[in-house]
């Protein structure tokens, strides 16, 4: 792709989609989708979701890289179908290349290039960054904000400032998306009125994840640590009174920071386990037992883990979730 | 209370543990439709984890064999491919087959026996859904054996376990035995435990209807008669009747296709809003608006409505046989593969509306429409008195390549008031990049939560009945001395356009 000038944006994606009208692709737009990330180790992983949240909601993208050189602005346009051979649409692609003071022109280059009257869903891929003028900007603009607290080195000041944003518009978050899975099945399994109460009486959790890590998760235990937050924020556990143990163990075959089982031990000596099986590892199989007793174990099937569900997962939802905002209440009190 | 842990916004839909019977499983729909579905649960983790498939039919088979012919069918069928080993091998361990007659005795006493011991192996809690792919002409045979062997529960008396029935079209094939079969189920179980399938309603498409309607301002304020000219909803098939022949000498167009799922669209097209989104205020406005339809007065039958029966012709450039030649029909059969009408619904708000309804086999391609036809405007500014442009037009397109589009009139650029009409078009599969999920999908898993909103009601299929039992009783005693009237691959028979042009209004072209 060759950069040009701004001025030439529309004119260029006009003369794109002249010539897509050979291979009849539909110009699909449901979201104006505005990319944030630095030109570090993550970029090509971001570069990557777009492809597969326009796969199943496709959007005008916008995608704003932030270089450490120099205060260059440098502007490129191309069109991009859908990853499906029969998919018969295609995506406006937006990419704006910046750095130094360069960076304040760039909210003024967006607004031109927002598709009128659809919602804008931003996804800020780096630290928040409170006070930083395109920051403030997109929050502004934005609808909603989705972030990744995998790339957060403070949780409580990541919790803080995402809380603030909270005011303006709705968030999100990736680690949060990545183990919802877990959460319904927690919340189908206790689901009855007797399997209540035996949560309740909680008094030992002990998860264990996958202690594998990448650029693009430096935290391995987070999710793990969200899923003890979320618990005990939501049963209203009291400080101290259940046991929480979080263990990593390396499973290289699987998803990084991924949750690969969890025990739950109460009061009267019940005994739930949740472990997936490694060489299926969107199975589940739940096994419950008491001292006199041992239940037929339970498989439960998790879809299929791929890059970018879970931020596709965000796109889709509405509002910001309320046990997110507590998870963050409860982070940010750390 | 809310649950703690159950977050709002999530979907948290809760499936009990339950079995799955399914009579008549070595049948066409199993393998086509119901054995796809239940694997695409299972692949989306829809289903509960306590959960199992007993196929139960007349054919001598192991539990192996069942399954692999299953694995077969979901290999051709599903719209997810290729399909999963892993998932599969896992998922296996979950489908049975019992043998039995329909009437035997013995074999629901066995059956019943099963099912209680994969309850205590799989933990299913003793729920139960029986899905009958049988013909109709079972129905009742096997919900009296479901009853006796205490396999469909009284639910006034049983209250910590549940069962359903879940009964394929046609219900009955005309009022009367609608209304007995009706009688006879209701000895054996209560109406809430009866789920007919439409499978028409668990389609994205028709869903969205009432999503278009009721969660668009702009369009409620136009849908009545002071806006819309009239209404056409088509249903057409280029296939034929396959080798459906001998069920289809009984049965006949208006039966299969008019009589449940037209009636259906025609409902959701022509309700007033419910009050609530839940099954039974959904049900009540498509019950008062089915109750509104004018009786076809049998004076009228030939002008309201007309028939057809396709002979030879060609279907995508390949010769094709007439309905006479099909196997297991009569060389003189009087049985209709089309059928158009007229009906008007008596209320304030489509009063005077015609509703044209056609829906035939062997027509030159498959689709399934809903066109609102919108009045002219007022002809003072562009209207010229010998050239009328052309109307506004909604088209909501059910299938195939579903969505909608609006025909607006627009100027041509250039000195003159040349008007066009232009099309704005919004395609499901454009802008939803995945393929959603198959209609029986939908429908099992709303059967197994209880949900009956996309399930159609005894007071629906009564007043369906109502309207269309007297002219198959007419067409039945007539015998339609030209048949075969239209040629495979054409719109149908020339009196179906005359239906129309006796109103000054035509056909639209697909």
């Amino acid at each position: 792709m060759t950069a040009i000038a701004p001025a030439q944006i529309q004119s260029e994606l006009l003369r794109l989609w002249d010539a897509q009208k050979a291979i009849n692709k539909n110009r699909a737009s449901l979201f104006n989708l505005i990319f944030f990330a630095k030109k570090n180790a993550r970029i090509e992983y971001v570069h990557s979701l777009v492809h597969k949240v326009i796969d199943k909601f496709p959007s005008r993208v916008l995608f704003i890289t932030q270089t450490d050189q120099g205060n260059d602005l440098t502007t490129r346009v191309s069109v991009i179908p859908g990853s499906s051979p029969e998919a018969d649409f295609a995506c406006d692609l937006i990419e704006i290349e910046a750095s130094g003071s360069s960076l304040e022109r760039i909210p003024f280059l967006l607004l031109p290039h927002l598709v009128p009257d659809l919602p804008i869903i931003t996804i800020w891929a780096d630290e928040p960054a409170p006070g930083n003028p395109l920051f403030e900007q997109l929050i502004a603009l934005s609808g909603r904000m989705i972030f990744d607290s995998g790339v957060a080195k403070d949780l409580p000041k990541f919790a803080k400032a995402l809380l603030a944003v909270n005011k303006k518009c709705s968030i999100a978050d990736l680690t949060w998306a990545r183990f919802e899975n877990w959460r319904k099945l927690l919340s189908a399994t206790f689901y009855t009125p007797e399997r209540l109460e035996q949560l309740y009486r909680t008094n030992k959790l002990h998860i264990f994840y996958n202690s594998e890590s990448k650029p693009v998760l430096e935290k391995a235990d987070l999710q793990a640590l969200f899923l003890q937050k979320w618990l005990e924020a939501e049963l209203r556990w009291k400080a101290g009174s259940v046991e929480v143990v979080l263990t990593p163990e390396s499973q290289p075959q699987l998803t990084p920071g991924s949750i690969l089982s969890l025990d739950l031990s109460t009061s009267d000596n019940c005994h739930f386990s949740f472990g997936r099986d490694l060489h299926f590892p969107n199975q589940i199989c739940m096994r419950f037992s008491t001292l006199v007793r041992c239940d037929i174990p339970l498989k439960y099937i998790f879809p299929k883990t791929e890059t970018g569900r879970a931020l596709v997962k965000e796109i889709g939802h509405q509002g910001t979730s309320p046990h997110f905002l507590h998870l963050l209440e409860s982070l940010h009190a750390l | 209370m809310t649950h703690p842990l159950e977050e709002p916004g999530v979907s948290s839909r809760f499936v009990d543990p339950c079995i799955l019977v399914i009579f008549g499983a070595t049948g066409d729909l199993t393998a086509r439709k119901l054995f796809p579905a239940i694997y695409n649960l299972a692949r989306e983790g829809q289903l509960p984890s306590q959960f199992a498939v007993v196929g139960f039919a007349r054919r001598e088979k192991t539990h192996e064999q069942f399954r692999d012919e299953m694995k077969e069918a979901i290999s051709k069928y599903s719209r997810s491919k290729p399909i999963e080993e892993s998932l599969w091998n896992t998922f296996k361990e979950q489908i049975f087959y019992h043998r039995s007659e329909f009437k035997d005795e013995q074999g629901y006493n066995s059956l019943r026996d099963f099912l209680q011991e994969l309850d205590s192996r799989l933990g299913t809690r003793g729920n139960r859904v029986f899905y009958l792919s049988t013909q109709p002409s079972y129905f009742t045979d096997i919900c009296e054996e479901l009853h006796r062997t205490n396999l469909l529960y009284d639910e006034t008396k049983i209250t910590d376990r549940w069962s359903r029935v879940i009964i394929e079209k046609p219900f009955g094939h005309d009022l009367a035995s609608a209304h007995a079969l009706q009688a006879d189920l209701l000895k054996f179980l209560r109406e809430n435990q009866i789920y007919r399938i439409d499978h028409y309603l668990g389609k994205e498409s028709v869903q969205n209807l009432l999503v278009f309607r009721f969660a668009n301002s702009l369009f409620e304020s136009l849908w009545n008669n002071r806006y819309i000219d009239h209404v056409q909803i088509t249903v057409a098939e280029e296939i034929g009747i396959g080798t459906r022949g001998a069920f289809w000498e009984e049965a006949g167009l208006v039966r299969d296709i008019i009589q449940n799922h037209m009636m259906q669209l025609l409902s959701l097209v022509a309700m007033e809003p419910p009050v609530s989104l839940n099954a039974s205020a959904i049900r009540d406005e498509k019950v008062k608006v089915l109750s509104a339809l004018r009786p076809l007065d049998p004076k009228e039958f030939e002008s309201s409505a007309t028939r057809g029966q396709y002979g030879p012709g060609y279907i995508n450039g390949e010769a094709v046989t007439g309905y006479r030649q099909e196997k297991n029909v009569g060389p003189q059969s009087n049985v209709e593969t089309y059928a158009a009408m007229r009906l008007f619904i008596d209320n304030w708000r489509w009063h005077g509306v015609p509703f044209y309804l056609r829906a035939g086999k062997r027509l030159p391609k498959r689709v399934t429409e809903i066109a609102i036809c919108f009045k002219q405007p007022p002809g003072v500014l562009f209207q010229e008195e010998e050239h009328m442009h052309e109307s506004n037009l909604l088209v909501i397109r059910i299938q195939p390549d579903e969505g909608t589009s609006l025909k607006i009139n627009c100027k041509v650029p250039g000195a003159l008031n040349v008007i066009q009409p232009v099309k704005m078009d919004f395609r499901y599969g454009s802008y939803f990049g995945t393929s959603p999920p198959e209609a029986y999908e939908r429908l099992i898993i709303d059967c197994i939560i209880g949900d009956r909103t996309l399930f159609a009601s005894d007071e629906e299929v009564f007043s369906s009945w109502a309207l269309l039992t007297p002219l198959i009783e007419f067409w039945s005693k007539k015998v339609q001395g030209d048949f075969p009237n239209y040629q495979s691959g054409t719109w149908g028979p020339k009196a179906a356009d005359h239906l129309l042009e006796q109103d000054g209004r035509k056909w639209r072209l697909i």
